[in-house]
């Protein structure tokens, strides 16, 4: 489907490459047959071979109708294109420039990776950001967070009362909806682990899908009477879902699927776009993310009702995502404005449960793009470098060639040719060097963003859907091929500007004023380049020294080694809140879990808790008895609930106390983190205090060193570890130390539990250094990307020097050749050139440095421990160009130094 | 006239021969021009319509309206077909390559052909 939109989108541009008339008269036609070819192509390198014939066949067609060629010269293309064709196809027109091929690579490479990186980079960029979303009117529609004032908080989900109070007074927004994540086990049949399925799931109001402006390709969306506590059990499914598990049969509307052991009625099929913003507005949120925690690229699966009871829902509960849309006229700020009154008034009607709560109006837009918004920017503002440095590197090669030819357009000139002929051959050249840098380019660009695509995050939205996008590279050879006209036709300019006798004239005046002019104007073309070139290596340097930074952080926990498994417990085993937390079958499959796991081959030691280390988990509002008074402003800490295996598997270090083994009879026990230490008992020794939770008084008896379980980026939130012993575990992970390769214990473990019970089926099971990996993933992302910008522009600045320099020593041969005659030693002509070259690095340094700066605060955001001006990275920035930059300088340099003074002064 | 125009261009041969068993649109000509030279003679878009407008110009094809192709899909498409002046043009051409192909089995060229 793609394909066919692409073919008639580029054919569609190729088409206006032709005269007007022509276009009127033809056009639709025409595009109409290109489709159909483009569309029978088929897939495969085959077809791209033939789509490329197609491409090149309107090229060559738009050429004869602009130059209005004579119809004799019409000829069909042979049969099947093939790789020779296309070889011999070129080689009329290479064959001057085989002449000079590493001018003419150079060239075509430059133009090439300048011309792929921007295309392929655009593309991401309009694919993520500049495409409209598939919501309708999204500038409308904004998250409605509630904030937290005592843990300072801005983005915290809603309790179900606060959803309905702000429903009923709010008069800016015209809608607003809720929505919580979960992950659901799906089957088709009743306690069938082969079949089951976990997927990601949202419980959504009826308000929901229509206030997003998102209508079922198949079936209903939810009534408000499906809406209610106690309603039908019925589920919307994805797309996805429909494809891969009921083979898009229209049959599924009304048949029932199993969904965490409860019969629901499919009613309606979604788009695929559906859960557009799902992952990046739960992973901003303070807690309840949900399978956003996952890190993976994870697809929302099933839709059910919400059915929120706002009779019994508690207020202190917190459990879903309030969004709005906003009146036609109003604005975030309005909107904010308005919310910041609504929760003042229900602090006050509720003190208890609203204590310090606000509101936090917030653009969608702004959260579902706001967390690659930066890194994106920055690329582009990256690769907009790189292209300079292409279009600077591509003007200097020409010059030179134009500088070498210039003699030979004199000659030329003078014996006849009109200059209208002389120019006429340049551009046919500069086309001919475009065209090849243009079709790399292209190539380059297909396969950079398969690559990027490969590589990038699953935080950036919708990436997906991303392909090339035909405007960014039509922008992109427009502006090279201008660059490469233009410089091709210098030379050509000279002859006419200066009459064709200059360069005839005696050997004195090669090194005169236009050379030096001339001279002039490409080395600063070069330091233009170098500038740029550190520019981008400063950047791609800061992220490099972030990310390693992020890798010295200490996480509290020890991920290698370490298998991670997750679980929910099903419906059949009792969760009943008054016998909370007895929960005796609960507990049973916990220790059975350990018991099994601990007996297969090659582990170490087996954990479960209610979440893994890089989970945020929720939190908990809690008291600490005898400083009741100061909990008011307390940020609630995260409830971690662990079993006795927990510390040691995931090798987290024991502050103070001792181990959390106490049974369940035993008296109830708790541990903190050195951040809730710190927190809530400052230099006061917490062991023996106790705490209220969840009805149940706890004594401290332990102190653990800090768990970052908000990634290595954030530092530690105060926490509570719970034994699981006196707080079962319904629903968590498994965690498993292994001795050797993590993942080769997979198989045993789902047997292990399989083994304990059937029912429950284990996902997400991966070693978690790879879920580790994930909260990383981004600025990896962002760093190898600049990384690569960084060593092309760097390349070619070195190109860049190495030409400008060889030009010099070629156009001194003779002054270099009177100044050995007269005594100067090869070490001094070296000297000479070396020194030359070592100007325009330091100049370029300079003002490179300068440059990176003055932008470097652009990445602030992305950094992270280093300073957007840390001189150890410039210094190693500068150390390495200057490095590459003198070896680029030396060969130069000793050719200048071997030339024969007798031949030079001889020659010509 | 037509005479004139002789050579034809390889593609505008293939077209116009194409063109003699009835009306065509464009993406009609080009399979059927592919088919009869075994595959040998492949017209892209661009050079078909590029022959085309010429064959238009100058009188030996003409447009015979619009309208879909019901093997293909909605889309309205145009037909060609043969004038007078093409039919002739053809007929010379191919009279054309037949004095050439006489000439080289005279000399030679060819492998000799079974006596009929």
């Amino acid at each position: 489907m793609r394909g066919r939109e692409s073919g008639s989108r580029l054919g569609g541009l190729l088409l206006r490459l032709y005269p007007r008339r022509f276009r009127e008269q033809y056009g639709d036609d025409l595009l109409l047959i290109f489709r159909d070819a483009w569309r029978r192509a088929g897939s495969g390198p085959g077809a791209a071979l033939e789509r490329l014939g197609l491409v090149l066949d309107l090229l060559r067609g738009a050429t004869a109708e602009r130059l209005e060629r004579s119809p004799a010269s019409i000829t069909p293309t042979r049969a099947r294109l093939t790789m020779r064709d296309l070889i011999s196809e070129f080689r009329q027109s290479v064959r001057s420039l085989a002449r000079v091929p590493g001018f003419s690579l150079a060239v075509i490479l430059t133009l090439a990776l300048g011309i792929g990186a921007n295309t392929a980079i655009f593309s991401v960029v309009d694919g993520v950001l500049l495409r409209p979303a598939p919501f309708a009117s999204i500038d409308r529609l904004t998250m409605i967070w509630e904030t937290d004032r005592k843990s300072g908080t801005l983005r915290e989900p809603a309790s179900i009362p606060d959803y309905f109070d702000f429903q009923e007074r709010t008069r800016r927004f015209e809608r607003m909806a809720a929505f919580s994540p979960i992950t659901v086990t799906v089957s088709s049949n009743a306690g069938d682990a082969a079949d089951a399925e976990r997927l990601a799931a949202l419980w959504v109001t009826h308000e929901f899908l229509p206030m997003v402006g998102i209508t079922p390709i198949l079936g209903t969306g939810i009534t408000p009477a499906q809406d209610k506590p106690g309603g039908p059990l019925v589920a919307l499914i994805s797309e996805g879902m429909w494809t891969e598990r009921f083979a898009r049969s229209t049959s599924v509307i009304g048949s029932t699927i199993r969904i965490s052991d409860s019969p629901f009625t499919v009613i309606g099929v979604l788009p695929a776009s559906a859960d557009f913003g799902t992952l990046q507005i739960l992973g901003m949120a303070a807690y309840r993310r949900g399978f956003a925690d996952r890190g993976g690229p994870t697809r929302v699966d099933v839709w059910i009702p919400l059915q929120a009871d706002r009779v019994n829902a508690n207020r202190d509960n917190h459990p879903i995502f309030v969004m709005g849309r906003l009146t036609p006229g109003a604005n975030a700020a309005q909107g904010q404005e308005e919310m910041t009154a609504i929760t003042a008034d229900l602090e006050r009607l509720y003190h208890a449960a609203n204590d310090a709560r606000g509101a936090h109006v917030e653009p969608l837009s702004a959260v579902v793009f706001g967390g690659v918004k930066p890194a994106l920017l920055v690329l582009i503002g990256a690769v907009g470098l790189v292209l300079l440095v292409a279009c600077a590197n591509v003007a200097n090669l020409l010059l030179a060639r134009g500088a070498v030819r210039a003699r030979e357009v004199s000659v030329r000139a003078a014996l006849g040719a009109s200059v209208g002929r002389l120019t006429r051959q340049f551009l046919v050249e500069s086309a001919v060097l475009t065209g090849s840098g243009a079709l790399v380019g292209i190539l380059l660009a297909l396969g950079g963003l398969r690559v990027l695509l490969a590589l990038a995050p699953a935080s950036i939205p919708r990436v997906g859907a991303v392909g090339i996008d035909a405007r960014v590279l039509a922008i992109t050879l427009v502006l090279t091929a201008v660059v490469g006209v233009v410089f091709g036709l210098v030379p050509a300019m000279q002859a006419r500007r200066r009459g064709a006798d200059l360069h005839l004239q005696s050997e004195s005046a090669r090194g005169a004023s236009s050379g030096r002019e001339h001279r002039r104007f490409r080395s600063g073309l070069v330091v233009a380049e170098l500038a740029l070139a550190v520019v981008l290596m400063v950047g791609a340097g800061l992220l490099i020294k972030s990310l390693w930074r992020l890798y010295q952080v200490d996480p509290g926990f020890q991920a290698e080694g370490v298998l991670k498994a997750e679980f929910q417990l099903p419906a059949q085993y009792p969760q009943r809140r008054s016998d909370w937390p007895r929960w005796l079958e609960i507990r049973r499959f916990g220790e059975e879990v350990q018991r099994r796991v601990a007996a297969i081959p090659g582990v170490a030691s087996v954990a479960i808790a209610g979440a893994h280390p890089l989970e945020a988990g929720y939190t908990s509002s809690i008291v600490v008895v005898g400083k009741e008074a100061e909990a008011a402003d307390w940020p609630e800490p995260s409830i971690r609930l662990v079993d006795s295996g927990y510390f040691r598997t995931m090798r987290v270090r024991l502050a103070s106390g001792r181990a959390l083994n106490d049974d369940a009879e035993a008296p109830p026990v708790v541990g903190l983190n050195e951040a809730a230490r710190e927190r809530f008992f400052g230099t006061q020794d917490p062991m023996g205090h106790r705490v209220r939770l969840w009805g149940i008084e706890r004594t401290i008896v332990a102190v653990f060193a800090n768990e970052r379980f908000h990634g290595l980026a954030q530092d530690a939130s105060p926490a509570l570890y719970l034994p699981a012993s006196q707080a079962p575990i319904p629903n968590g992970s498994i965690l498993v130390r292994v001795n050797g390769d993590p993942s080769s214990i997979a198989g045993a473990l789902r047997s292990a539990v399989r083994e304990v019970d059937p029912t429950v089926p284990l996902h997400a099971i991966e070693p978690l250094t790879v879920t580790l990996s994930q909260t990383t993933a981004q600025r990896r992302f962002t760093m190898l990307v600049l990384g690569v910008f960084a060593a092309i522009a760097l390349v070619l600045a070195m190109v860049g020097v190495h030409g400008v320099l060889s030009y010099t020593v070629a156009q001194r041969t003779r002054e270099i050749g009177i100044r050995m005659a007269l005594g100067a030693d090869r070490e001094s002509v070296r000297g000479l050139v070396l020194g030359q070259g070592v100007r325009l690095v330091l100049v370029g340094l300079g003002i490179g440095v300068a440059g990176a700066l003055a932008t470097a605060r652009l990445l602030s955001t992305l950094l992270y421990g280093v300073s957007p001006s840390d001189p150890a990275t410039l210094g190693a920035v500068a150390l390495g160009l200057g490095a590459v930059a003198l070896l680029a300088s030396w060969l130069p340099a000793r050719r200048a130094a071997r030339v024969d003074p007798v031949a030079a002064l001889r020659a010509e | 006239m037509p005479d004139r125009l002789l050579p034809l261009p390889p593609a505008w041969y293939h077209l116009l021969l194409a063109l003699m068993e009835g009306e065509r649109h464009g993406y009609a000509l080009m399979q059927d021009v592919a088919a009869e030279s075994g595959g040998r003679v492949r017209l892209g878009p661009g050079t078909l319509y590029g022959a085309l407008k010429r064959l238009l110009e100058i009188g030996l094809v003409v447009e015979s309206g619009r309208r879909p192709d019901p093997l293909l899909d909605d889309e309205r498409r145009r037909y060609y077909r043969l004038t007078p002046m093409g039919r002739r043009a053809l007929a010379a051409e191919a009279a054309r390559h037949l004095r050439l192909v006489e000439l080289a089995r005279a000399k030679r060229v060819l492998a000799k052909p079974r006596t009929a």
